[in-house]
């Protein structure tokens, strides 16, 4: 469905896209992660044409991004990581504008904006301006837009970002729903969490390449599916077991309190790059973990 | 063309939303200039051939249309530096041209608008004026021009203070040394040639002469929308390369 061979994009010096090579497949939801800057943002901006490749090829639903444009943006629909609405427009006049642009007219229009509007929780809101709405609704409201003309790829440039736990929980499930509808879905993300209950396929994307590909499970288990976080000489250190047996043996050797808890994506980030996709995040946890983990790790171990 | 009356549509929405703001920035400067040049100034000027204010109202009546087709240029850059609703455009299977025409139009809406308040003030000052076919004509050619210049300089600005300042450089002086206040023939020889070049001068010898009855020169009017095409060619131009 998504063809990317050997893509490279360069900003004057700054080379964003390395060489990437992939092969995302159809009804599938395959997420980008990575932390910021590492190129997530450009490869979606390639796929939909906002920006050209500097080499390499790429095609989506077999259409080639620079010599059939018009037949990538037939394919696609994009949810643009900024909440690009104008100001002055209801949420039912933007879907109509986004229709009539992409061809649509007549009922065809109308009944797909009250379906998009419906599918988005968003039909008692139709008629009010779009900067009335909290982030949420303009983030379902973005989703909406970017499927109203049914097309068959689906790009998603940091769909959650800056929502509450509640409403990213919500766009989750419109994710989820358009997977099921058959839709291919990439998304980019720089949320561990996220990447892994949406993702079908992860492909974890650092300074421009490719460094990790495979299920959220598949990637995890490679990683090592245990991790113990215990402090180092230069702060929290992190150790991956295959099982919990074996990291309650690394455990009981320590002198210093550690926490023992199951892998998860940005483990496997940390061990492939030796840095965390959310540094400043991870620190927080950490300082959580010391906090509150040291009993837990202990009564485990007990 | 449907996807031309989609950008068509989008932008008649706002102006519809903004439609009192823009009247009252349509009002106020041509009737500060009207009452400041034309009321104050009546019957001073030296060598004209009609009342001062006669001689005004067809130049407001260009420059208004001039300005305010060019204000598009100011909702492009917004679009793009602030709502980002740009890249929402350049996703969409449309094609440059279409992008071009649907907002030149877009742009050229708001000019005629702004033109049709200045002929509307024209009548309340009871000033000598005719509307004609030609009037229109020349109102919607000096908007078109205008309209499209505004695309090429929004796609060429880096950041909306940037569109401020070639608006500073561009639209000020045409609007002060073009004809629009005072005859030309009181400048020197050199000075008077390139001002001539300049898009709002035919634009304002065509409303003028729409509005006093006398022939169009069609001469200008042709230099005019020559103009306005190379002006759409740079648009299509400069959009093409605004993906990056």
């Amino acid at each position: 469905m998504i063809v990317l061979d050997n893509l490279v994009k360069r900003f004057g010096a700054i080379t964003a896209v390395d060489h990437l090579s992939l092969h995302l497949e159809k009804g599938k939801i395959h997420g980008l992660l990575g932390p910021n800057g590492a190129g997530k943002t450009t490869l979606v901006r390639m796929m939909s044409t906002l920006t050209r490749p500097t080499a390499g090829k790429a095609s989506v639903a077999g259409c080639d991004v620079e010599r059939d444009a018009m037949g990538v943006k037939r394919s696609i629909g994009v949810v643009h990581q900024t909440l690009n609405f104008d100001p002055e427009l209801t949420a039912e006049e933007a879907l109509v504008v986004h229709g009539r642009l992409h061809g649509m007219k007549g009922g065809h229009l109308d009944q797909r904006v009250h379906e998009m509007l419906t599918f988005a929780g968003l039909e008692k809101e139709a008629k009010r301006l779009v900067p009335n709405f909290s982030g949420g609704m303009k983030r379902r409201l973005s989703i909406a837009r970017a499927m109203l003309h049914e097309p068959e790829v689906i790009l998603l440039d940091e769909p959650s970002v800056g929502l509450d736990a509640h409403a990213r929980r919500n766009v989750w499930d419109l994710v989820r729903n358009l997977r099921d509808a058959g839709r291919t879905l990439v998304l980019t993300t720089h949320y561990m969490e996220e990447a892994q209950a949406l993702s079908d396929r992860v492909v974890i994307v650092d300074h421009g390449k490719v460094i990790g590909d495979g299920s959220p499970e598949a990637l995890i288990a490679e990683a090592g599916r245990v991790a113990v976080d215990h402090p180092g000489p230069s702060g929290t250190l992190t150790r991956f077991f295959e099982s919990r047996e074996e990291a309650a043996h690394f455990v009981a050797s320590l002198e210093e309190p550690a926490t023992v808890r199951a892998a998860n994506l940005e483990d496997v980030f940390l061990k492939i790059t030796g840095r965390h996709v959310n540094p400043k995040e991870q620190e927080g946890a950490a300082a959580n973990a010391s906090r509150h983990g040291h009993t837990a790790a202990r009564k485990h171990h007990s | 063309m449907q996807a031309v009356m989609a950008i068509l549509l989008r932008e008649n929405i706002i102006l519809k939303r903004k439609f009192w703001k823009y009247l009252a920035s349509w009002v106020v400067s041509p009737l500060l200039y009207f009452v400041a040049f034309g009321w104050a100034g009546r019957g001073r000027m030296v060598g004209a051939e009609v009342d001062y204010a006669a001689f005004l109202l067809p130049g407001l009546v260009a420059m208004s249309a001039m300005t305010h087709s060019f204000g598009i240029s100011t909702e492009i850059n917004i679009s793009r530096f602030y709502w980002k609703t740009f890249d929402e455009i350049r996703t969409a299977p449309i094609s440059d041209w279409v992008y071009v025409v649907g907002e030149t139009m877009s742009g050229a809406v708001r000019g005629i608008l702004a033109a049709c308040v200045v002929v509307l003030l024209g009548l309340i000052f009871r000033v000598n004026f005719a509307f004609t076919p030609s009037l229109l004509f020349a109102v919607v050619l000096t908007a078109l021009v205008f309209s499209a210049l505004a695309i090429s300089t929004a796609m060429l600005a880096k950041t909306h203070a940037d569109q401020g300042m070639i608006s500073s450089f561009i639209i000020t002086p045409m609007a002060f040394l073009c004809g629009t206040f005072f005859p030309l023939g009181a400048y020197p020889d050199w000075l008077r040639g390139v001002i001539q070049c300049l898009p709002l001068s035919p634009a304002a010898n065509l409303v003028r002469a729409a509005a006093h009855h006398q022939p169009l020169p069609w001469l200008q009017a042709l230099y005019l929308a020559a103009i306005g095409l190379v002006f759409l060619g740079a648009a299509m131009a400069v959009v093409r390369r605004a993906k990056d």
